[in-house]
């Protein structure tokens, strides 16, 4: 089931909606639901006009810095309030509404603290915040350290740690009072390797367990190991949302980039130049390569095996770079 | 509320501007310290340092500690957490906003109020102690109406640059135009026009000086001309606690109303 909203920047479709297979929500409940939504200061416009639900599962907003993630989760936690629309998280809308945020857990991008604070001095002191009564908020702070693998540096100043170990106390805090509706703002940035892993097995993990987790980044492949489904947002306007796949797949007109290893790549490029949908074609005779862009990737799948046995061009291999998101998403905001 | 309190007041006492505020609040007592080391020099003039006292109280605690302290405290309940963006921590848990001001407005509030009143205490300790226990214990009435007002001063003043410091830009500023400039200037003008300070109900609370002629002859003689509605003990504290109330909701409304953009990292 497809549904699509179009609208166009010269030749390329922003923003598509749809439906179905990969959706988080498709078919379940929806915690948040965001209507008609904008926000603005002063000329600035932060975001414009947004409009999409989220159900239970791992939702990566991406775009790139400056692109209203940011100020999209500030008014998805109530910190902002919107200029227009609404937002609501289990249908109680969230500006100067407390209440809804026992449930909601918060992972801010800014990278800051009350230093003199040890890492489990910072997690406890906000679940007593939060309300816990202490000796819960004792052991939900040393759960959260446990799993965020902070144990041995909890005793120390945050104002000594690095910033993989802030990131980490950080996420620490966001997830110690278990919440259903988790908003992580660029919660990777940072993190040393084996951090990242743990963080992203956690999310994915959340995601599992039926939580609503939103995780926001700049950098694609982070997000693209957490989940597919994603909302595409560039200048504060969504560009695309769902299954990176089925996005992928309406992207009817995006050159898809085709790279072939093969034994003869001067004919090769030779025959391919002579199709119309074959935008472009750059080859590397030292590697025995060539990369193709062509408008019409069906078309081109099904002609290939053709050209290369009437040419007797042996093909020792064929991939296409694009398929990640990381294409997709450098295409959509071109 | 009992939670954030004590968070808050922990984190003033691991502020660089309370370490600061110790040190100014010093300087009453410092300067205590050297009128008892000249002591025998200002004997043989005729000066009596025990009778010093509430002069310095009125100078140095009600005219310039205390406002210059409030500033600086007051400036900082929401402007520390937006400077060092960590308001979203608190913003983003299940607390109302306006318990977030009270406690931190409290949290400020009593750490200026401790620093002041141990500065204020220690002051009137050494320019007593040659009178021994009696003598130090003769005039403690007048030292614990000190101390009561300058803390309604702190309950009005604090809130007041609270709220201040959350809606213009150069809070502190501002704050030093007013308490230096406003209630200075203003608050001596003869006629009631000095009923618009905040200082003016202070001045009415404080323990009186005696033998000190704060007026000039021409104030005076204005004095004569425009005279002051004379206001009762009772009516300055109804005004002082109506003013902190005042401002106390003027700035949970703000917290309210007013979104903080925090700088990206």
């Amino acid at each position: 089931m497809v549904g699509l909203d179009r609208t166009c920047r010269g030749s390329l479709t922003l923003h598509r909606r749809f439906e179905g297979e990969g959706q988080t929500h498709g078919g379940c409940a929806v915690n948040i639901v965001v209507k008609n939504l904008s926000k603005w200061y002063g000329q600035v416009i932060g975001v414009n006009n947004l409009d999409f639900t989220i159900g239970p599962g791992v939702t990566g907003f991406l775009g790139p810095n400056g692109s209203g993630k940011t100020t999209l989760l500030r008014l998805l936690t109530g910190q902002l309030k919107p200029s227009k629309g609404e937002l609501s998280i289990e249908g109680v809308h969230v500006w100067n509404n407390h209440k809804i945020l026992h449930d909601v857990g918060y992972c801010p991008e800014v990278d800051a603290f009350w230093n003199y604070l040890t890492g489990w001095d910072f997690v406890f002191s906000l679940m007593r915040i939060h309300g816990i009564e202490a000796g819960e908020a004792r052991e939900r702070a040393t759960k959260a350290i446990k799993t965020m693998d902070m144990e041995e540096a909890k005793d120390k100043r945050i104002g000594g740690y690095s910033k993989g170990m802030r990131q980490r106390i950080k996420m620490a805090q966001a997830i110690a009072h278990d919440p259903t509706v988790l908003f992580l703002d660029e919660p990777l940035n940072g993190m040393d390797p084996l951090g990242r892993r743990s963080t992203i097995d956690m999310v994915k993990q959340m995601g599992k367990e039926g939580k609503t987790v939103v995780v926001s980044s700049h950098v694609l492949h982070e997000v693209e190991e957490m989940t597919d489904t994603i909302l595409l947002i560039t200048h504060g306007q969504l560009l695309a949302e769902g299954n990176i796949y089925e996005i992928r797949r309406l992207i009817d007109t995006h050159p898809l980039q085709v790279t072939i290893r093969c034994d003869n790549v001067n004919v090769l490029t030779a025959k391919l130049l002579e199709y119309e949908d074959v935008k472009s074609v750059e080859f590397d005779r030292g590697r025995s390569q060539l990369t193709v862009e062509t408008n019409r990737p069906d078309d081109f799948h099904m002609r290939l095996p053709k050209i290369a046995l009437e040419n007797d061009v042996k093909i020792h291999s064929l991939w296409s770079p694009d398929e990640n998101l990381e294409a997709v998403f450098d295409y959509l905001v071109r | 509320m009992g939670f954030l309190l004590g968070f808050f007041l922990k984190n003033g006492i691991h502020s660089r501007r309370t370490i600061w505020m110790t040190i100014l609040a010093l300087v009453p007592v410092g300067c205590s310290l050297l009128l008892w080391l000249v002591k025998p020099y200002l004997e043989r003039e005729g000066v009596d340092i025990s009778m010093l006292f509430p002069q310095m109280s009125f100078f140095l605690f009600l005219h310039f500690l205390l406002p210059i302290m409030s500033v600086f405290i007051g400036t900082a309940i929401i402007g520390d957490e937006v400077e060092e963006r960590t308001l979203p921590y608190l913003l983003v848990r299940p607390v109302p906003r306006r318990t977030i001001i009270v406690a931190k407005t409290l949290a400020g509030s009593v750490t200026v109020g401790l620093i002041l009143l141990v500065s204020l205490g220690l002051t009137y300790t050494i320019m007593s102690i040659d009178g021994g226990f009696k003598g130090w214990i003769s005039d403690v009435p007048r030292l614990l109406r000190s101390m009561g007002v300058l803390i309604l001063g702190l309950l009005v003043y604090v809130p007041l640059f609270g709220f201040l410091g959350g809606t213009i830009k150069r809070p502190v500023l501002a704050g030093l135009l007013f308490t230096f400039g406003w209630e200075n200037t203003v608050g001596m003008f003869p006629g009631n026009v000095k009923l618009i300070t905040v200082v003016h109900y202070l001045h009415v609370l404080f323990p009186k000086m005696q033998g000190i002629q704060l007026r000039s002859a021409r104030s005076a003689l204005l004095e004569l001309v425009l005279p002051s509605k004379q206001i009762s003990a009772a009516t300055s504290i109804i005004v002082l606690i109506l003013l902190a109330a005042v401002f106390i909701g003027l700035m949970i409304s703000l917290l309210y109303t007013k979104e903080y953009r925090l700088e990206q990292s």
